[in-house]
């Protein structure tokens, strides 16, 4: 049996989502998005993941810079 | 069952640990997140008419870069509960002087007002949706360039009434006031968009004595509760009619867009109705 091609499908934040996906519940400000990921769940269901720029407000910065890693 | 919307209540600002003036209702159409609260106000602006409550926040647009929005971000990324004294300092950064406009961003075509015919609008969805897409403003041609002098283009050249309610306003570093208008809390999907009370041009301009009334009525509805540099937020919602002329912000074309944070998710526009020529509030 061929091995099944597991392939993550980015998009750029201005191909995601349409008007009427922005006004869904749930979905963070258009501003925030940086990515857009496609990810099928081991029950074939496919999601979009939006990945963002948001973390909670009080994360100060350095919490960040090291939640990041180090930078080269 | 009732709607948890509806019946969810709360007195308790935990920015502050402080109570507010009375009851919240957090899970309502338009309130900003309870923890950006810092303060609240009863607000009356008629005798024996309808009353308010004011919902002062730490929310600013983010791309703001005042030395006092700067400092109230930093006051806010720092570990533990900030001191109310200093968060009540942070948040009452005086605003600029004066009322005239004090921006550059095409600054002609905020500062004019449209040449075309008043088109009536009863629902904002309906006046969004009139708006010439955003990915072909941003392709149009000629390009629209962000520089001073950057004039009207064919697409703004209307004029546009719209009936709908204020959710929440501040008071930018340019001196415009941004208002955040959207659609009646009963309908969906939520909705918001940017109106903005413009800072004044020169007295010699043609547009002077519109932004002048507009501006005069916004502030004269508020008095001393005029919104400052964050966004106050209103409970229940202003009802207000506007009149005035759209405008495509081609600043924020890419980047962070305006908005306070609660509302951004459901403003699918950037564009503005820019400047008001008029409004009228309660």
């Amino acid at each position: 049996m061929p091995k099944s091609k597991k392939k993550k499908l980015r998009k750029r934040p201005n191909e995601l989502t349409d008007a009427s996906d922005q006004l869904q519940v749930g979905m963070p400000a258009k501003d925030s998005i940086r990515e857009v990921v496609t990810f099928v769940s081991p029950q074939k269901t496919r999601y979009k993941i939006l990945k963002t720029t948001e973390r909670d407000a009080y994360d100060s910065v350095e919490t960040q810079r090291r939640k990041s890693g180090p930078k080269s | 069952m009732p709607d948890p919307r509806k019946t969810t209540t709360t007195k308790r600002l935990p920015l502050t640990g402080a109570a507010a003036k009375a009851s919240l209702t957090p899970l309502r159409v338009g309130m900003p997140a309870l923890d950006s609260i810092q303060k609240t106000m009863k607000f009356a602006p008629k005798a024996g008419g309808p009353t308010y409550q004011i919902m002062r926040t730490t929310e600013t647009d983010s791309y703001e870069q005042t030395p006092a929005a700067v400092r109230l971000t930093r006051l806010l990324r720092t570990a533990g509960a900030p001191a109310s004294a200093v968060l009540a300092a942070a948040v009452a950064a005086k605003p600029p002087k004066g009322d005239n406009f004090a921006g550059s961003d095409r600054k002609a075509a905020k500062l004019s007002k449209a040449t075309g015919a008043l088109e009536k609008f009863n629902d904002l969805q309906d006046l969004i949706a009139s708006f010439t897409p955003e990915s072909k403003m941003i392709k149009h041609k000629p390009p629209i360039k962000t520089v001073p002098t950057s004039g009207r283009v064919k697409e703004e050249e209307r004029n546009v009434s719209v009936a709908a309610f204020l959710y929440a306003a501040s008071r930018e570093a340019d001196n415009d006031f941004h208002l955040i208008v959207g659609r009646g809390r009963t309908l969906s999907p939520e909705m918001f968009m940017t109106m903005e009370v413009s800072g004044l041009p020169p007295k010699g301009s043609a547009a002077f004595a519109d932004l002048n009334s507009a501006r005069s009525a916004f502030k004269k509805f508020f008095g001393a509760k005029v919104p400052g540099m964050t966004y106050d937020f209103y409970d229940p919602p202003i009802p207000v009619k506007i009149e005035g002329s759209p405008f495509f912000d081609m600043t924020h074309a890419t980047g962070s867009r305006p908005g306070p944070q609660s509302l951004k998710s459901r403003m699918p526009t950037i564009w503005e109705v820019h400047p008001l020529t008029s409004i009228k509030l309660g």
